[in-house]
This record gives C-alpha cells, structure tokens and sequence, in this order.
C-alpha cells in the first residue's frame, strides 16, 4: 500500500523528516553531493546523481574495527545514530542489497554495517529521466526493495510506496491508495553477455591502456566496498585501533601476498577482474549483477572508459 | 564480532628452519586440515596462517617469515600471547575421501597444512588406504618436521627429496624436484585423492604430472595462497575470478580452479 | 609483547642530517609541536644540527637525509651516513627526486650556474662536477618520503612502524583515490592541469582540495600511467610547454627514466 502527497505539501513532508532524525540529503554547490541539511531548502533533486553514493554512510572510507589498549584488543561499541537518507535514486538503493549480501552475510554479519542499516530510515526518490547520460539502471534489472519510502513524481503530486513499517510511521498523516509506478528507463543498455567467452578479447586491453589507475571507478560505485585492514597505535602506549579503510581492486598493491608476489600485475588483469566480478562473478554467486547501473564508473573516470559500450559493441 | 581476535598462550616454539618457526598454542582453535587462522599481534598486524596440527586442545602453526606480522611472532617466547581468530575457510573434505587412498604433495612450506591432514589421519587410520606422501624442500637445511619424518616413513609412504643439496644429505633422500620423483612413482590412479600445497608453479607442474598419469581433476585438490585481510569474504583481496579464497577456498577441488586466469 | 625487535629493545638512534636544499623537510619534523616531545621520549635523536648544538656521529639506526646531492660535499655525507645507518631514509622531494633543484639539468646550465654565482670560480667548478641528483643515485636508500615538503603524518607514520619493529609501510596510491574521498571536484576533468592521477598521494589532495591542480611535488608514482595522464592533459589543451615544466619541477629525473622525453 502507499501514500499520495501533493506538490504543495512536499516542504511539510521534508519538516517532518528533518524532524524525525538527521537529515541528509542532495545539495548542488560545485557538485550535487549527499550533505546532513540544516535548511531543506538546500534540497535539490534535480541535479545529477550525487557525486559519492550513499554507501558512505554505512561503510564509511575509514573505521575502527578493534581498539588496541596496551597491546590488546578491545571491541569496538558500535554506535550509530538515527538518520534519514532522503533523495537517493534505485541505482544506489539497489547497490545496499547488493551490500548486504556481502555485510549481512548470516555466517560473518558485520555488526557495525547491521546498525547503520538499521537505524537509518531510506527516503528514495525515483528517477523520471536518467540524471545522467551515462545512466544504464534500465538494463541492470533493479528491485523495488531495500528503501523503506519510494517518492514517484506524478504531475500533480508523489505517490510514495511503502515498504516497513520504519517508513509507514512517517507517512501515515497522508492519504492511502494502492498505486504504482514504472522503475526507471534509460537509453543506454548493457546487453548480457557470457563475459567468458571474451576473457581474452583484445579490446580489455584497449580499454586498460587507457587506465590511469585512479581508483575512481570503485571509489564512487555504490556497490564497490573492498577494503584493507592495518593497525595504528602509538608504540609507548600500545594504544591504538585496528582499522578498515576502503581499498580498490585497481591498486596495483590489491593482490601482494607476504612474499611480495602481485598476482593481478597488469592494469589489463584489475580492470578484466573489476567489470568481471561486477558484471557476471557477483551475479554467479548471489543470483543478481553487482553493478547497478548508475554509470559513475563511466562518467567520472578520466579516460571515459566505457565497458558497457566495449561489451556491447565489441564483444562480438 | 567478526573481527575479534583472543589472546591465546605460546606453550612453545622452536626453529624448524632458518626461516621458519613452529608455534604451539594453547586453544581449542582446531581448524580442519586445510583451514587457516589470523594470527594477529595487535599494534602490528594480521597474517592468514593454515593449521600444521589436528588437536582439540593445542594448535600448531608454521610460522615462514615473509612480513611484518611473521616478522614479529617470531620474537615471541614460550609464554608469550598471540591473538587468533577463526578458523576460516573450506578444508580437505577428509570425510568424503574415506576407503580411499590418498597422495599428499606438498612443496616448502606447503607441507605445514598437510601436516595437519597426516595428524587427522593418524586419527582416522582406519577409514583410509594406503597414504603416500611426496615432499620436497629446497635444500636439506629446509626441511620442515625433521624429528617426524622417521615416524612418518615407517607409518606411510613418505617420499622426501629436496631440490639441490650444498654439502651434506643427512636424509639420504633422493634430489631433485618433487615433480621429478612424481613422474617416476608407481601410484593409485583408482579409488585414491590427491592433495596439493604448495608453490604455484610447483603445483601446476604437479597436476601436469598426475593428469599423464591418468589422475582426473575431480581427484585433486588444490590450496591457494592469496592474502586474506577479513577472512569473511568481503575485503575482496583474496578474490579469484568471483571465489573468495577465504570462504570458499582456500581448499579447491581442482576441476572448479582449473585454467582460471587473473 | 615485543617491540622493537630490529633495534635490540633499546630507543633507536636517529639523525636528521641536511645535504643541498632549503631545510624546510627538517621544519616539518620541528613543527609537529604536539607529538614531538612523546616522540623524543620514544627515540634517541643523536643527531639534529638544525636544532641541537652536540651531534654524535654514527652508528645510527635510521637517519632521515633531507636535500638533494648537489657538489662533493654532499657525495661525502651521504657516502658516510649511509656506512654509519642501518636505516637511510630519503626525506623530502630533493632526497627523493632532485626536486626543483633538478631543473638545472633540462636548462643550459652554465647561463643558470652564472645568474647565480657570476664568476665565483671555485663554486662554480664544484657545481659543473656533480649534477643536482636524488641521493638513490649515489648510495642505497632504504625508504623514502617524498613531498615538497613531506607530511607530517607520513613521518610519524614511518616513526611509528619502526618503533613497533615493522618494515615502514608508505602510502603508494595516487593523489585521486584521496582527492575522490574527499569528494572533490575533480579539476582534471574540468579542463585543468592536474597531474592528480600520476602523482603520490599521502598528502590528502592537500591542493586540489582548494582549486589548485597537483603540480606533482610527490613525484610519480612507478606503475603510473604517464602516457594516458599526458593525453588527458593534452586533451585538456594544457601547453605541451607547461606539462615539460611540470614535469621537470619536482621529478624530472625520474619522469625521464619512466620514459618522458623532457630535453
């Protein structure tokens, strides 16, 4: 079941958000970025997809996973606090359940992603016209699932459908009516393809030839969280952490073992394993493709590599 | 907690080469044959390390020194705490090898998890066969678990050789590479499994051996080596082509890892 | 637990020593107000001239060398540091790379060597016998910082892995992956001269972060894609011209090895 909320009410709806819990939502100053909101009317919906994706507020680029106190190891109390992710689009949404299957794993749950996950309320919005030309979510078989509100701009008002009852609560002072709505439709299209077969088509090489190894393309995908782990202490106290950081599978570094061995040693080898793991490994394991379509990888890498236009067109 | 690791006493360690150290721990820790640890000392780091033992009460880690975690353990002292975790990952499925033969090959320091395979089959004599056991080491100064080869020889077919010698054989062993001793071994084709650990470009030439031997891959069973940081399946580091070796390995039968390409 | 294994459980001796360049990579050091006076607890900081007026000679357990090897002189210390330490660490864009004194190599050299020294024949013939050089071409180096200056945290950093006994781990990522998690504009895609993507991080996008393109102070990085970043810039219609003084601003000598053409 969902709700209709009329144009004109869209401000009071944004109040009652910011009310509830921190807010955080797109803001366009030199680039559209997810910001915590003090004024909604910083808002903006119709800029591009914000920059970085939303996973950053449930795996943050850095975090303790252990405190060290004199050299021995103490949990970490997750905390985290309540907080609403109002404006982010189905590509984003998506890559979450793509990162619960990882982080919601039942054998390794990770206790502080489960948190954050709870304890933060998802207000979708979901895109009319691709924000951007490089937006292929039409093709990669999006689910209506992992927010707890979806708002679908009609012409004269938002249908909002309702998925948990997290979101219900902050909805139920508008009117129900069952209703739905079309998931996004983009020009652009990745055909499927078996990627094995081309394992050794020349054109992953035309492509890496262009790679800088910039690290933007999993950097900013929403569903990209590979991460490394070191200890920092101080070395009088043995006071310190063991920390995650984010980590990229295009640093040459990714795959060294101990005795100094790369075994991904070529920018040919991490960007095949990057597209392949996305594309078809992912899908292999879990039943849907890692890569959600929101076409970051393409438009912010500084070479516009472009695997979807390489799959389609030249893996022939 | 997933990543929580605790404190576990060293009730002894000892050099078994220049280069590397055996560590006896008091836990119940008992990874599988195959299974690995993290070993960590906070303040330094994690390192995955596979159980050379099959002991409910102590495990055995072979520790080569390659990094700055195995560079540290090996300052510690009988006594002395380390931090662990685990074990992780998928074993030797010793269960469903029973009532057959087994062939264990194992190169360096590779030979440390098959140490805990011959541990369990120790245990389990008489659910196996006949159990053959290939291991070479570089020179006969990097031969681990000296003490136990006799015990092992006069228990099962042990096959030890090493690569090169620079002075004295005091293991009378054969030298050569262990493939060489492979290629000229009568073996069980039928009813028997294979288990390999080791160097990569050993094992590859290993199972190039056993497949003209008429060894099928369903037969062998590989161990990878990747550096596993989470060991949970979600750094990504130890990923090959969509299997995390952490999980899904670090045991494979050979016929789901064969030709796979970086 | 143990510490310290590689330095016998005693504070490490350290120097901080100064070949050719401007002593602003010591400065670094002298001005981490805060955490200075724990980390003089930590080690034994036999030498410092810049700031101590008794400096022992070696042995040494790591001596930082900032400056660039720029006459005789210079050879002689490093050659001597380098017998004395256990641990030479390149400090600094000149111990590392050449730095901006490097430059003299891509330009006529007497015509700079005369702006600056006219005819002070004896300094002058010093000069024209030893090339401005990083301090790797003259005698192993274990570890390097670079940076122009180098960062404070990239010092503590190392400080810290040697006094837990480790093999110092450095940051070896480009200048992006930190700019990116910034969320930074990316001002190579807007047309600009950033050499971002070549360059190592560890600065935290110091100067990207507020609108100015990385003119490469780090130095490159040895798996960089150079040729790529070249054309991207190219594309960019930056001046050819201007990429060259890029290039040979901070690290000319090592762009060259890694295959640019900057004569």
């Amino acid at each position: 079941m969902g709700r209709f909320l009329k144009k004109e009410g869209h401000k009071d709806f944004l109040g009652r958000l910011k009310e509830h819990a921190e807010l955080i939502a797109p803001v366009t100053r030199d680039l559209t970025r997810f910001e915590v909101i003090k004024d909604i009317n910083d808002i903006n919906l119709k800029g591009k997809n914000p920059f970085f994706p939303i996973k950053k507020y449930f795996l943050p680029n850095q975090e303790n996973l252990l405190h060290i106190r004199k050299g021995l190891t103490k949990a970490v109390k997750e905390h985290s606090d309540k907080r609403i992710i109002f404006g982010a689009r189905l590509c984003d949404i998506n890559a979450l359940s793509v990162l619960d299957k990882l982080f919601l794993n039942s054998d390794y749950p990770d206790q502080s992603y489960k948190q954050r996950r709870e304890n933060t309320i998802i207000v979708g919005v979901n895109c009319i016209t691709p924000p951007s030309e490089y937006c292929f979510c039409g093709s990669m078989d999006l689910k209506k699932e992992s927010y707890d509100l979806l708002l679908h701009e009609n012409e004269n008002d938002y249908y909002i459908d309702v998925l948990t009852k997290k979101g219900e609560e902050l909805v139920k002072y508008l009117p129900e009516e069952e209703s739905d709505f079309p998931l996004p439709r983009t020009d652009k299209k990745l055909e499927e393809k078996n990627l094995e077969l081309y394992f050794d088509n020349q054109y992953w090489e035309n492509d890496s030839n262009l790679c800088v190894s910039c690290q933007r393309c999993t950097t900013l995908c929403p569903s990209c969280f590979c991460f490394d782990v070191h200890d920092s202490v101080n070395s009088a106290t043995k006071n310190g952490e063991r920390i995650r950081t984010i980590d990229s599978c295009h640093s040459k570094d990714f795959t060294q073992v101990a005795g100094g061995h790369v075994f991904r040693d070529t920018r040919l080898k991490r960007y095949r394993h990057r597209v392949l793991h996305k594309i078809q490994f992912f899908k292999e394991k879990f039943g849907r493709s890692m890569c959600t379509g929101c076409g970051r990888c393409i438009e912010y890498c500084h070479s516009k590599i472009d695997f979807v236009k390489t799959i389609n067109e030249n893996f022939t | 907690m997933i990543y929580e690791a605790k404190k576990y006493k060293i009730k002894d360690v000892w050099p078994e080469t220049s280069d590397n150290f055996l560590f006896k721990i008091k836990t119940r820790i008992n990874p599988q044959p195959g299974q690995f640890v993290e070993v960590s000392i906070p303040g330094i780091g994690e390192a995955p390390i596979s159980g050379a033992s099959y002991n409910k009460h102590e495990l055995d880690l072979n520790v080569r020194v390659v990094g700055n975690v195995t560079n540290a353990l090996i300052n510690l002292k009988k006594g002395d705490k380390v931090h662990l975790r685990g074990p992780y990952g998928h074993g030797y499925p010793m269960g469903d090898f029973k009532g057959q033969d087994l062939i264990l090959i194992g190169g360096g320091c590779g030979v440390a998890p098959l140490r805990g395979i011959i541990e369990f089959i120790d245990k389990h004599r008489m659910d196996y066969g006949e159990i053959h056991l290939f291991f070479g080491f570089r020179t006969p100064e990097d031969v681990l678990f000296k003490e136990e080869m006799d015990k092992w020889s006069s228990k099962y077919h042990l096959n030890l050789s090493v690569d090169k010698t620079e002075g004295s054989n005091p293991f009378n062993c054969p030298v050569g590479f262990v493939t060489e001793i492979l290629k000229k071994a009568e073996l069980p084709t039928h009813n028997s499994v294979i288990m390999i650990c080791g160097p990569p470009i050993m094992m590859d030439k290993t199972i190039v051996i056993l497949e003209s031997k008429g060894f099928n891959d369903k037969q062998i069973w590989v161990s990878l080596e990747r550096h596993m940081k989470c060991s949970n399946g979600k750094c990504g580091h130890c990923m090959v082509n969509g299997k995390y070796v952490c999980i899904d390995g670090p045991v494979f039968r050979y016929d789901e890892v064969k030709g796979i390409d970086e | 637990m143990s510490s310290l294994p590689i330095f016998e459980k005693r504070k490490p001796k350290v120097a901080i020593h100064s070949i050719t360049g401007c002593a602003g990579c010591q400065l670094v050091i002298y001005f981490i107000r805060d955490k200075l006076l724990d980390l003089l607890g930590e080690i034994d900081l036999v030498a410092a001239p810049m700031i101590k007026s008794k400096n022992d000679e070696g042995p040494y357990d790591i001596c930082f060398v900032e400056g660039m090897v720029a006459n005789d002189k210079d050879i002689e210390n490093v050659k001597e540091w380098r017998e004395q330490s256990k641990f030479l660490v390149a400090f600094g864009t000149c111990a590392t790379h050449g730095n901006v004194p490097g430059i003299k190599v891509f330009c006529d050299e007497k015509k700079v060597e005369n702006i600056v020294y006219g005819d002070n024949t004896e300094v002058l013939a010093d000069c024209q016998r030893v090339k401005p050089t990083p301090i790797e071409k003259h005698v192993k180096v274990d570890y390097s910082i670079s940076g122009c200056p180098p960062e404070e945290i990239e010092f503590l950093r190392m400080i810290q892995h040697f006094l837990m006994g480790m093999k110092p781990i450095i940051y070896n990522e480009p200048v992006c992956v930190e700019c990116t998690l910034k969320e930074n504009r990316c001002l190579l895609d807007g047309g600009e001269e950033c050499l971002g993507p070549m360059i190592r991080g560890g600065c935290d996008a110091l100067c990207p972060s507020i609108n100015h393109a990385c003119t490469g102070c780090h130095g490159p990085l040895e798996d960089a894609n150079i040729l790529q970043v070249l054309k991207l810039l190219e594309n960019n219609g930056v001046s050819k011209e201007l990429v060259k003084q890029r290039l040979q601003k901070y690290a000319g000598l090592k762009f060259e090895e890694l295959g640019v053409i900057l004569r």
